[in-house]
C-alpha cells in the first residue's frame, strides 16, 4: 500500500530524512519510534502533504502513485489521514460541520453522492461512542477549550468518521495520562481492519501496551536503522535510544 | 430666498436649484433647508486633510455630476424589492426609491402597533414636534448640514412607551442610477419600548452609479430597548456615507450592527451618546471589501455620565486592493466614573495588496473606568488551512470556511431570521470571489 524509497526531505535547506525507507501492507500496524529530533514529524507532515518541506531526493508510492505528487487534499480525498500531534483549534467552524464537510469533500471527490445532516448525525454519534467522546463537544468549535485528552480523542473520532485506508498518527500518546491513553487506543484497537494500515509514530514504548505493532521501526538521525517485531519495542524500553546500533549506512551520514 | 454667490463648494448650486424647484413641505422644512445650505456653505465637502477624513476622499462623489430624482415610482418593481429583501418577510417595509419613499412599494405599520411611521414631510410640519426636536439644533456635520439643504423625503418612527415591537421595521434604500439621494431617518424609542430598525441599502443594476448621504438620529428613550441594523450591499458604483446618530437615556439599551459588502466607497460614521446613567450600548460592524473598494468606519462613543457601558466590536475581510479604516473613538470625561467601556477591532487581510488602517481613540478623563481595546491585522491561520485540507477540504474551500469561521460571530448576532440567513447566503456566496485573490 506504501512503499517510501530512500527519503530526503529538508526544512529551511537543513535535510531531516537521511534515506529513509519503509513498506507497509493492507492491514498492518507499524510503529516509528524515534527520540526527538529523530524526523518524526517530518515524517508524519511530508506524508500528509503540508507545505514547508522539500523533497531532495527518494520517492513515496501509495497505491501505485506518486503521492508527493499530490496535494494534501487529494492524498486524504485517497484515503490518507493524519492525527495531528497537535490538533488545530478552529473558532467559529463546530466540530460536526468541519467533520461533514470534510467528510462530503472526500465523498465527492469520490464521486459518492454527500450524507445529509441527518444522516451525518447518526453517523457521528455512533463513531463518537467509539472514543467515548463527549456529544456536548460535537457542536463546539474544532477543539476550542478541548483538553488535551479530548483534542486526541477528537482526532481519533475524526478517523473513524473519514474511514482512512493509511493512518498516520503522529505522537497520538503525547500529554496523555494513563486513562485518556486507553481510550484513545481502544479507539484505535476498533479501526484496526484488513483492508486498513496504520503508521504510529511515538517517543515512548508506553503506547505500544495498549496499541500492538506488527511491526517496530527505529527511526534515528533521519534513516530506518533498525525493524523488528514488538520485542523491538521492549529492547528500545531498556537500552534507550543509545543502545541501538546504528547499522552503517550505504553512504555517507 | 437667499442666493449665495461665488463659491466653489460642490453641490450648493443644486442646494439652491432644488429649494427653488421643489417647495418645502412645511415652513420648518425650509427652514432647516436653508439653515442647512448655510452650515455646508460654511463647512465644505469633508476632505483629507481634516483628521477625521484621513483616508477617505470625497473626491469620486464630488466630481460627479448627480441628478436628483422627482418621486420614487417606477424604479423597481413589487418582485424586483421582494427579491433584494431576501423575500416578502418583513410585515413593515418602507421602500425608498431614488430616496423617495414610494408609498405603492411600502406597507406601515396599522393604527395599534406601538409604532408609527410617518413620512418627514408631514413629522415636520409642527416646527416643535417630537420630530422637529430630534434634529440638532445647531448641525456641526457637513453632511448632516448636506442632507438637510437637500431634505425632502424620510420618515419618523415613532415607537410608543411601553411599546414591544416584535417585527422590525425595515428601509429598503434602492438606489438610482446617476442619482444622489439624502434620505433623513427620525426615531424616537419611547420609555420602555422595544424595537428593531432595519436599513438595508441595495442597487437596482450592479453598476448603478449612486451616492447617498442618509442620515439617521436616534434618541432611545428611559430603559427602552432599540436595535438599529445597516445592511450595505450595493454595487460597484455606489457611494455611500452615512450618519448614525443616537442619544440614549437612562437605563436604555442600544445595539447598531453595520454589515458592509458592497459600494464602492462607504463611510459610516456612528455617534452614540449615553446621557442616562445605566444605558449600555453595542456596536457591531462587519466589512468584506475586495476590488477596489474603499469602506470607512468611524465610531465615536461618548460616556456623558458615570455608570454607563459600551461594547465594540468590528470585523473587516480585505481583499484585492481593497482598503479600510476603523477609527474608534471612546470619551469618558471626568465625572463619567464606573465606565466600562470595551472596544475590538479584528482584519483578516486575504491579499498582499489590501490595506486597514486601524485605530482606536480612547479618551479618558475619569480614574474609576475599565477601558480596554484591542485591534488585529492578520491573515488566515496557515495551520488551519493544512488541517482542514488534510481531512479532504479543497485549499479554496478551506481558506473560503475559515474567512467564514472569522465573521460568523457578527452575523450570528443578527436577530431577524430571514435577514440573518439571507446575510449568511451573501457572506457565503462573496468568499469564493476572494479565493481568486490568494497567491
Amino acid at each position: 500500500m506504501l512503499s517510501i524509497r530512500n527519503l530526503h526531505a529538508s526544512v529551511d535547506g537543513k535535510e531531516i530524512l537521511k534515506g529513509l525507507d519503509l513498506e507497509v501492507k493492507a492491514g498492518e500496524v507499524h510503529a516509528i519510534m524515534g527520540p526527538n529530533g529523530a524526523g518524526k514529524s517530518t515524517l508524519s507532515n511530508v506524508l500528509a502533504g503540508r507545505e514547508g518541506y522539500e523533497i531532495t531526493a527518494g520517492e513515496v508510492i501509495y497505491d501505485g502513485k506518486d503521492l508527493l505528487a499530490m496535494p494534501a487534499e487529494e492524498r486524504a480525498q485517497a484515503g490518507i489521514f493524519l492525527a495531528f500531534q497537535y490538533p488545530v483549534e478552529i473558532a467559529g467552524i463546530t466540530n460536526m460541520y468541519f467533520l461533514r464537510t470534510a467528510l462530503n469533500s472526500i465523498r465527492k471527490a469520490r464521486g459518492q453522492e454527500e450524507v445529509d445532516a441527518v444522516d451525518f448525525l447518526d453517523l457521528a454519534k455512533e463513531r463518537m461512542q467509539l472514543v467515548e467522546l463527549d456529544p456536548a463537544l460535537a457542536n463546539r468549535f474544532v477543539n476550542q477549550g478541548f483538553s488535551g485528552g479530548e483534542k486526541k480523542r477528537n482526532e481519533i473520532f475524526q478517523m473513524a468518521v473519514l474511514e482512512p485506508r493509511l493512518a498516520v498518527l503522529d505522537e497520538i500518546d503525547s500529554g496523555l495520562d494513563i486513562d485518556a491513553l486507553k481510550v484513545v487506543a481502544q479507539g484505535v484497537n476498533a479501526l484496526r481492519a484488513p483492508n486498513r494500515a496504520m503508521v504510529m509514530i511515538t517517543h515512548y514504548q508506553r503506547l505500544l501496551d495498549y496499541i500492538q505493532p506488527d511491526f517496530v521501526h527505529v527511526l534515528m538521525g533521519g534513516r530506518i536503522v533498525e525493524s523488528g517485531g514488538k520485542e523491538l519495542a521492549l529492547e528500545l524500553e531498556k537500552k534507550g535510544y543509545q543502545g541501538i546500533e546504528i547499522a552503517p549506512p550505504g553512504e555517507t551520514r | 430666498m437667499t442666493t449665495v454667490t461665488t463659491t466653489n463648494v460642490p453641490f450648493l448650486a443644486e442646494a439652491e436649484q432644488f429649494a427653488a424647484a421643489r417647495p418645502a413641505p412645511s415652513p420648518f422644512a425650509a427652514e432647516v433647508r436653508e439653515a442647512g445650505r448655510r452650515r455646508f456653505a460654511d463647512l465644505g465637502v469633508p476632505t483629507p486633510r481634516q483628521e477625521d477624513w484621513k483616508y477617505t476622499s470625497l473626491l469620486p462623489v464630488t466630481r460627479e455630476t448627480w441628478t436628483l430624482r422627482d418621486g420614487g415610482a417606477g424604479l423597481i418593481s413589487a418582485a424586483e424589492a421582494d427579491r433584494l429583501s431576501f423575500g416578502a418577510w418583513a410585515k413593515y417595509r418602507i421602500v425608498f426609491a431614488g430616496g423617495w419613499v414610494e408609498p405603492s412599494l411600502s406597507t406601515f405599520p396599522p393604527a395599534g402597533a406601538g409604532v408609527r411611521v410617518m413620512p418627514l414631510a408631514e413629522a415636520l410640519a409642527d416646527a416643535s414636534g417630537p420630530a422637529a426636536r430630534l434634529l440638532q439644533e445647531a448641525e456641526e456635520n457637513a453632511l448632516g448640514a448636506l442632507n438637510e439643504a437637500f431634505l425632502q423625503d424620510g420618515v419618523f418612527i415613532d415607537i410608543a412607551a411601553d411599546a414591544d415591537v416584535a417585527e422590525p421595521i425595515v428601509l429598503l434604500h434602492v438606489g438610482a442610477d446617476r442619482a444622489m439621494a439624502h434620505p433623513r431617518i427620525l426615531v424616537s424609542a419611547g420609555r420602555g419600548s422595544r424595537a428593531t430598525i432595519v436599513e438595508h441599502f441595495v442597487s437596482t443594476a450592479p453598476g448603478a452609479v449612486t451616492f447617498t448621504n442618509a442620515v439617521t438620529d436616534v434618541r432611545v428613550g428611559e430603559n427602552a430597548a432599540l436595535t438599529h441594523v445597516r445592511i450595505q450591499r450595493e454595487g460597484a458604483g455606489a457611494h455611500q456615507v452615512s450618519q448614525l446618530r443616537v442619544h440614549q437615556e437612562r437605563d436604555s439599551r442600544f445595539r447598531g450592527g453595520v454589515y458592509t459588502l458592497g459600494g464602492r466607497l462607504v463611510r459610516n460614521d456612528a455617534m452614540i451618546r449615553l446621557a442616562g446613567e445605566g444605558a449600555e450600548c453595542w456596536l457591531d460592524g462587519l466589512y468584506l471589501t475586495a476590488g477596489e473598494q474603499h469602506v470607512d468606519n468611524h465610531t465615536t462613543v461618548v460616556h456623558a455620565v458615570p455608570n454607563c457601558q459600551s461594547h465594540e466590536l468590528y470585523k473587516g475581510v480585505l481583499a484585492g486592493k481593497s482598503t479600510g479604516v476603523f477609527n474608534g473613538r471612546v470619551l469618558v470625561p471626568q465625572d463619567a466614573q464606573k465606565t466600562n467601556a470595551e472596544q475590538e477591532n479584528h482584519n483578516l487581510l486575504l491579499s498582499r495588496d489590501a490595506t486597514i488602517n486601524a485605530k482606536p481613540q480612547l479618551e479618558i478623563y475619569a480614574d474609576d473606568v475599565k477601558c480596554s481595546h484591542g485591534t488585529t491585522v492578520g491573515q488566515l491561520d496557515e495551520t488551519a488551512v493544512f488541517y482542514l485540507r488534510s481531512r479532504g477540504v479543497s485549499e479554496a474551500a478551506a481558506r473560503g470556511l475559515l474567512t467564514y469561521a472569522f465573521a460568523v460571530d457578527l452575523i450570528e448576532r443578527i436577530e431577524a431570521e430571514p435577514l440573518r440567513a439571507g446575510l449568511e447566503e451573501l457572506v457565503r456566496g462573496w468568499l469564493p470571489s476572494t479565493g481568486e485573490s490568494q497567491t
